[in-house]
Parts: C-alpha cells; sequence; structure tokens
C-alpha cells in the first residue's frame, strides 16, 4: 500500500469515527445532536448513536465502572474510566464513611493529568476534610463521632482520575452489593465492578497474623470463589453431639472485601475436616465442590508469600490472553500471579510417561499457556503433546484443583 | 471548557477563542502534527495555519464536536504540507510506521481493477470500526488517524502502552480476519 492510498483510506474514515476519538482523548462528550460535523459527510443515524452513548457517560459522571485484575495495565481498582469525567460536568457524589479511625483512614483525591495530586485524608473522626480540586474548592463536613459523612459536587477537569473513600462496616452476607459486583469481562477475567466511592480488596488475617491485602488479581480471585460457594446454614447439626463448633475450634482465617460489608470467617476444626464459613455468628457449609477450602488455600498462599508470580518483559505483558484454562468451551483467561501459581505447580510435578490409560468421560480441562498445554484428566493423568503421563506427587491434582476454581468448582459432564 | 462555548466564542468573532482552543487542544494538536510531519517547527506552523482556517471558516461552519473539527483542519493542514515536502522529508513522522503497520493486514492494490476496490475498502473499514468496541475504535483512529504513537496515546486514555499496543494489535489481527472474510483477500487486494 501506498502513502498516498493508506492516507485516502484514513481520509474515508466516517467522521463519527474521529469525532468519537478526539472527544474521548480530550474527555469531551459528543453532544446529541443532528448538527453535522461540517467537515466530512456523516452517516447521521449511527452518529446519534454513538452520542447517546457518550451523553450516557456524562449524565452517569458519579457511577465509574471500575476494573480490577488487570495489573499489568498499571491501574488500580480506583481507576476511573476517563471519559466519566467531563470537564464542566457537574461532579456530584453522596458517600456515607463509618468507622473512619486511625486503623482506617478515609481519603479522598483527585489526580490530573501531569498535575500534583490534590485532594485529602482524613486520619481520624474529627478531622477536618477538606480538598481543594483544578475547578472547584470545596470542602467537606466532618460529623464527628466516629463517623464521617459528607457530600461533595464540582467540577472536575479532563482524564480526571477519583482515587479511594474506604468503609469499613460488616453487617450482612451477600455478594454482590450495589457497590461491588463480580463479573466476568469481555476478555474472561474476573473483574470487581467497583462503584465510584468505594475500594474493593480483598483483606485476610488469620489469627496471631497480621492482616495482608491482596491484590486485584488475588481479591477477585477470592471473590469468584465466594461468588462460586452456594451457602445453607447448617448451625451445629454437623458436630458430634450437637457440640458447639466453637469447642472444636482450631484455626479461623478472616477475609474481608474492604469497601463492602462483606466478611467471612474461614473456620477449621479439630474434629474432622470440616470446612465452615462463618457469617454474622452462623455457620455454613459449602454444597459445591469445598470452595470454603480452595479460599482457605488460596489465601494461605497468599499470607505465606508462596505465591509464585512469573515476571513478564513490559513488551511481553499484553500477552497474560494466551494463559487460559478451559473445559472445552469458555476459557478463563488468567492473570500473570495465577499463571505463575499455575506454572510452580507444573514444574512441581514429577511426571513418568504411561501407555495411553481409559480416559474419563466429559473431556479434559486445559491449562494453556501458551507454550504448552496440558490437558488434565483426573488427579494424576495429564496429557501433554499426545503423550500421556501419571503424576506421583500431588502436584498435578493441586493444579486440577486450582483450575477447577476457575471453571466453577465442577469437571464439565 | 466545553466545545459548544469553544464554538460560541469563535461565532462571537472572540479572539479569547484562540486561546482557549489552544489551551484545550493545542498538545494534541501539535502531537498529530509533528508526528505526521516530523518537524516541530512545521508541525507549529501547521497549527496556526489550522487555527486561522477554523477562524474563517466559523461562522458560517457551526462544528458540533469542536475538537474533532480542529483536528480534522490540523491533519490537513499537517498532509497537505506533507505532500509539498515530501521529496525531502520521506520518512519522517508517525505515517511510515503506521503505514507499515497496517500494510501487514491491507496489502496494496497495484492495478486499476484493485484500485477500483479502494472505495469498497474505504466502506468495509468503516463498517468494521462499527464492530470494535469505543475503546478499540478510540485507540485504532488514535494511531491510524491522529497519527498518534502508542506512548501518546496511553498517555491519553490513561493505559499502559503495552496495553494500547496490545488492543492495536488484536484489531488489526481482526480487521485483517474481517476484511478476507468480506472478500478482500491478499489475491484481491
Amino acid at each position: 500500500m501506498k502513502e498516498s492510498e493508506y492516507l485516502d483510506l484514513m481520509n474515508g474514515l466516517d467522521a463519527r469515527y474521529p469525532e468519537e476519538a478526539v472527544s474521548r482523548l480530550s474527555g469531551n462528550a459528543i453532544p446529541d445532536s443532528e448538527t453535522a460535523f461540517t467537515a466530512v459527510p456523516v452517516t447521521r443515524t449511527p452518529r446519534r448513536i454513538f452520542a447517546g452513548v457518550m451523553t450516557a457517560f456524562a449524565a452517569a459522571a458519579c457511577v465509574f465502572a471500575v476494573t480490577v485484575l488487570l495489573p499489568k495495565l498499571g491501574r488500580g481498582p480506583e481507576s476511573v474510566n476517563p471519559a466519566s469525567s467531563q470537564p464542566g460536568t457537574d461532579f456530584e457524589r453522596e458517600t456515607a464513611v463509618t468507622d473512619s479511625t486511625e486503623e482506617n483512614p478515609v481519603s479522598w483525591a483527585h489526580t490530573m493529568p501531569g498535575e500534583t495530586e490534590v485532594g485529602c485524608t482524613d486520619t481520624a473522626p474529627g478531622d477536618a476534610v477538606a480538598t481543594t480540586l483544578k475547578t472547584h474548592n470545596n470542602t467537606m463536613p466532618n460529623t464527628g463521632e466516629g463517623a464521617v459523612e459528607y457530600t461533595t459536587s464540582g467540577a472536575v477537569s479532563a482524564g480526571a482520575t477519583v482515587t479511594g473513600v474506604t468503609s469499613n462496616l460488616y453487617t450482612t452476607t451477600v455478594i454482590e452489593t450495589p457497590q461491588v459486583k463480580l463479573v466476568q469481562n469481555k476478555l474472561g477475567y474476573y473483574v470487581l465492578e467497583v462503584q465510584a466511592g468505594y475500594h474493593a480488596s480483598v483483606r485476610i488475617k488469620a489469627e496471631d497474623q497480621p492482616a495482608f491485602t491482596l491484590n486485584a488479581s488475588q481479591s477477585a480471585h477470592i471473590v469468584k470463589l465466594m461468588a462460586d460457594e452456594k451457602l445453607e446454614p447448617c448451625g451445629d447439626k454437623i458436630m458430634p453431639s450437637g457440640a458447639s463448633p466453637d469447642k472444636y475450634l482450631d484455626e479461623r482465617l478472616t477475609v474481608e472485601l474492604i469497601g463492602t460489608d462483606i466478611c467471612w470467617e474461614l473456620s477449621r476444626f479439630k474434629v474432622a475436616d470440616l470446612n465452615l464459613i462463618q457469617v454474622d455468628g452462623v455457620y455454613y457449609q459449602g454444597k459445591t465442590a469445598d470452595a470454603a477450602k480452595q479460599i482457605r488455600q488460596y489465601a494461605q498462599y497468599c499470607m505465606d508469600g508462596e505465591e509464585f508470580v512469573i515476571h513478564l518483559p513490559a513488551d511481553y505483558s499484553g500477552y497474560a490472553v494466551i494463559f487460559t484454562i478451559a473445559c472445552t468451551q469458555n476459557p478463563v483467561i488468567l492473570s500473570q500471579e495465577d499463571t505463575g501459581y499455575i506454572l510452580k505447580q507444573m514444574t512441581e510435578a514429577k511426571l513418568t510417561e504411561i501407555p495411553t490409560p481409559e480416559l474419563p468421560c466429559g473431556g479434559p480441562i486445559s491449562v494453556n499457556l501458551g507454550f504448552t498445554q496440558w490437558d488434565i484428566y483426573t488427579e494424576d493423568i495429564v496429557s501433554i503433546d499426545n503423550k500421556f503421563y501419571r503424576d506421583s506427587t500431588g502436584a498435578l491434582a493441586e493444579l486440577e484443583r486450582y483450575a477447577l476454581g476457575f471453571l466453577g468448582g465442577e469437571r464439565p459432564e | 471548557m466545553e466545545d459548544r462555548e469553544i464554538t460560541a466564542m469563535f461565532q462571537a468573532r472572540d479572539e479569547a477563542a484562540i486561546s482557549c482552543a489552544m489551551e484545550q487542544y493545542g498538545a494534541l494538536c501539535l502531537t498529530v502534527a509533528y508526528n505526521i510531519l516530523g518537524n516541530r517547527g512545521d508541525a507549529e506552523e501547521c497549527v496556526n495555519d489550522a487555527l486561522l482556517r477554523v477562524w474563517q471558516a466559523i461562522p458560517p461552519a457551526r462544528p458540533q464536536v469542536f475538537g474533532a473539527y480542529l483536528l480534522t483542519a490540523v491533519r490537513h493542514a499537517a498532509l497537505d504540507r506533507r505532500r509539498e515536502t515530501l521529496a525531502e522529508r520521506r520518512g519522517a513522522g508517525q505515517i511510515p510506521a503506521a503505514l507499515d503497520e497496517l500494510s501487514d493486514c491491507i496489502p496494496a492494490p497495484d492495478d486499476p481493477e484493485r484500485i477500483l476496490d479502494a472505495r469498497a475498502l474505504r466502506d468495509t473499514l468503516n463498517r468494521f470500526l462499527q464492530t470494535l468496541t469505543p475503546d478499540a475504535r478510540t485507540v485504532f483512529v488514535s494511531r491510524y488517524w491522529l497519527c498518534l504513537n502508542a506512548g501518546e496515546i496511553a498517555e491519553r486514555m490513561l493505559w499502559s502502552g503495552a496495553r494500547v499496543k496490545m488492543s492495536l494489535s488484536r484489531t488489526r489481527k481482526k480487521l485483517k480476519a474481517y476484511l478476507k472474510k468480506e472478500g478482500f483477500s491478499d489475491e484481491r487486494i
């Protein structure tokens, strides 16, 4: 293709596409109007669709979708879609935050691209909370008495990023709250959609150990496991002689979703391999493939620092897409951390080649790391490049359990 | 300042409109012009030329999306300048790199029959862009229409450079497949 042909081709782009791109790059909304962009003929109807979409973005400026689990993109869970922050658009939010303490500070900051971060941090009840925005001065009243409540409004500059408000309030057992939802994005990543003003990440705490806050990827994984768990109260019926579970409590691990009202206690008991979850003092037992156990295991890996993370060159980072787990359909794309863990299990598995065995129905669970694909048929039989191997170390079983965690906890029928 | 306010200032022949437009879009305009021309002095001149054109065009023109209107003017001015100096400047700016990237999925027509396909190709490209997500479309247009490089797109999208490159790579693959499906195979184009 010659340069002139390339330029002709690009000059022939429908005007709404450059309009959309320029508007998004500059943080401007595309107006909802039939008035022509006069330089190039425009197909009107689709343009209106785009204009409507962009206007909807502007109207929803107080509700930002925050994407998690894409850590290599360099954006934390508090990142905000820049298209939602329009210059001159009234920016309003109301967030009630409780339990502002030295340990759990309330923070509020606006970061303007290329400028020093401005904002405020409230470190204790009763402290004044003030923020200075580029285009708006605002003071948020602090009511004291252990609670901070404020409403702020103002204009936010183009591309503004709004970061964090934390709260601690544990009362209900619902995984999906109005503030936090677990969704699977188009790439297959599990992400936490977090309402603006909330910060979602998982903090785990074992007795006699310091609390440990998980990163975005780990948090979404835990929340997925939580969401997979189908709970039913079991009380003390499963305990010997109707004794209180607490009597046999061996270890307790707390898993909380910061910024929401979710806090689970994963309890392990001496009397049996009982993996119970306690929420607000009520005991539950998982009906599905011991998600509680997986949560505990995963959390423990994180706390112990045993997670095996692979470090990819910067230019290779986009290729996380090739790291997948699948049972024939719907591959789940893994984060680097999860890929690293799986790679660790693969490394640890000591395999012995065997003749083609009798294979179970339902097909394998495939773990694809781009350069290698393992088809796991049972807890100890795997196929690699059309050869079958048996593993006797238990690493393959662990790998399968880990993979099943991504696939809903059950083997395909 | 919003586009409609800047447009209103141009309509009112308020000379402050120029500085407001530059404050809002100056950096992007300069980047686009520089990436087309590869020369800062020429780029600055082109931006000034474009602003003059816009000043002369509004009124009667009433662009609804002022940013895109201005950027289009800057782009046209830069391309005109580039054509004038192509002999000396061949290889400058982002166009050769952008062209090189796209050539893999849109091979060159080299006979009259294939030239007739150019219009169909343009329509097909427009249809293809309709199928993309807004993010992917913005990145694609930013790269190949605005001639921004990955770093510049990343900075404005608040993405990482790697994510921009990956988005472009995926979009080019999709484009290649889409063109093939639409009959623009390597043999035809």
